[in-house]
């Protein structure tokens, strides 16, 4: 029932455990699990992809952008077509 | 509106909010919803900015000739599936997904629309096995946080053992990913929450009473019927899932 939400990376833990990103203007923490397991933690600046609390996948910036494009629109109640 | 519906929905949405991962930014006020039993205007629009699971309330609805999105049998063919359920067609699950989710998912859509065409209905199991990116990390080999994930925030179903103030000894079936197939495991005995202040959403809890849990919650006591159709949806779905050997969708419309 949830949603992925795109967000940019603040900082990283020196453990590389956690990152605090930037979703929307509001910080949030966020496990980078998955993507250590992968080998590809990210670097402040870079955008995530969020999902119920965890980095899933890094992605770029148009990306981000098309993602909370796309969300937005959902929470206005616009159709995608 | 009935009430019964828009709490039942509550109960089961309050969880991930209250983790923060969806819906509303307000868990105390679907907390008092949920454990108060009244409905209201107000919990109608928190219900809607469930992104994830209005549009499956709407199409169930829809396809039920059902004018509320929180009626209780559309609420419950959601959360736990039943008969429902089957009157969505797969060309209306298809159509509704992509109108709601747009086509901007590149791969990810036809790989959801291949779920559609091989049995999906829409249940929170199928959004949860079908349209969530963790089943194509498992296959990538990515397990242990993918399979918490999948498996904390389906529903699952689970028998009280003890019952303490605000939690409960819950044995239930984790899942398991085993040679490439995900797969109910052996029976394991879990911790959950009943109650947050000696204030649930359940009263009387007793051991030996099904319960239908999410994330960490015991959101509602199942019957023989509802506990039924959660076993039949979730069988159904990790069929399907199993069924399918390619990567999982790609994570946009998750």
């Amino acid at each position: 029932m949830c949603l992925s939400s795109a967000g940019r990376v603040v900082s990283v833990s020196a453990d590389v455990a956690n990152a605090v990103v930037d979703v929307g203007g509001s910080h949030r923490s966020v496990s980078l699990a998955v993507l250590v397991l992968e080998d590809r933690a990210p670097e402040p600046g870079e955008w995530v992809l969020i999902h119920t609390g965890l980095a899933v996948e890094i992605i770029d910036e148009a990306a981000a952008a098309v993602l909370t494009d796309m969300l937005d629109d959902m929470r206005e109640g616009v159709p995608r077509s | 509106m009935t009430a019964e519906g828009a709490v039942l929905f509550t109960r089961f949405a309050y969880p991930p909010n209250a983790l923060g991962y969806c819906g509303p930014d307000d868990p105390p006020a679907l907390f008092e919803y949920g454990t108060s039993g009244h409905a209201d205007a107000g919990l109608v629009d928190l219900a809607r900015q469930f992104e994830g699971a209005w549009p499956y309330l709407e199409l169930i609805a829809g396809s039920a000739d059902v004018d509320d999105p929180l009626d209780p049998r559309v609420v419950e063919a959601y959360w736990l599936g039943n008969e429902l359920t089957d009157r969505v067609t797969r060309s209306g699950l298809g159509w509704h997904l992509r109108h709601r989710f747009g086509d901007r998912t590149g791969v990810a859509w036809s790989q959801v629309a291949d779920a559609i065409e091989a049995g999906g209905v829409p249940t929170h199991a199928f959004h949860v096995l079908s349209v969530y990116p963790w089943i194509g990390l498992l296959r990538r080999g990515v397990v242990d946080e993918p399979l918490r994930v999948l498996d904390q925030c389906r529903i699952r179903w689970g028998r009280l053992v003890t019952v303490e103030s605000d939690h409960a000894r819950v044995r239930s079936r984790p899942l398991v990913w085993r040679d490439g197939r995900l797969e109910l495991g052996a029976a394991r005995i879990e911790e959950v929450r009943i109650a947050e202040g000696a204030t649930g959403f359940v009263a009387g809890w007793r051991p030996g009473d099904w319960a239908a849990l999410h994330w960490d919650w015991a959101c509602d006591r199942l019957d023989e019927r509802r506990l039924g159709f959660l076993r039949a949806a979730t069988r159904r779905q990790l069929d399907l899932v199993n069924h399918d050997l390619r990567p999982g969708p790609a994570a946009i419309l998750s």
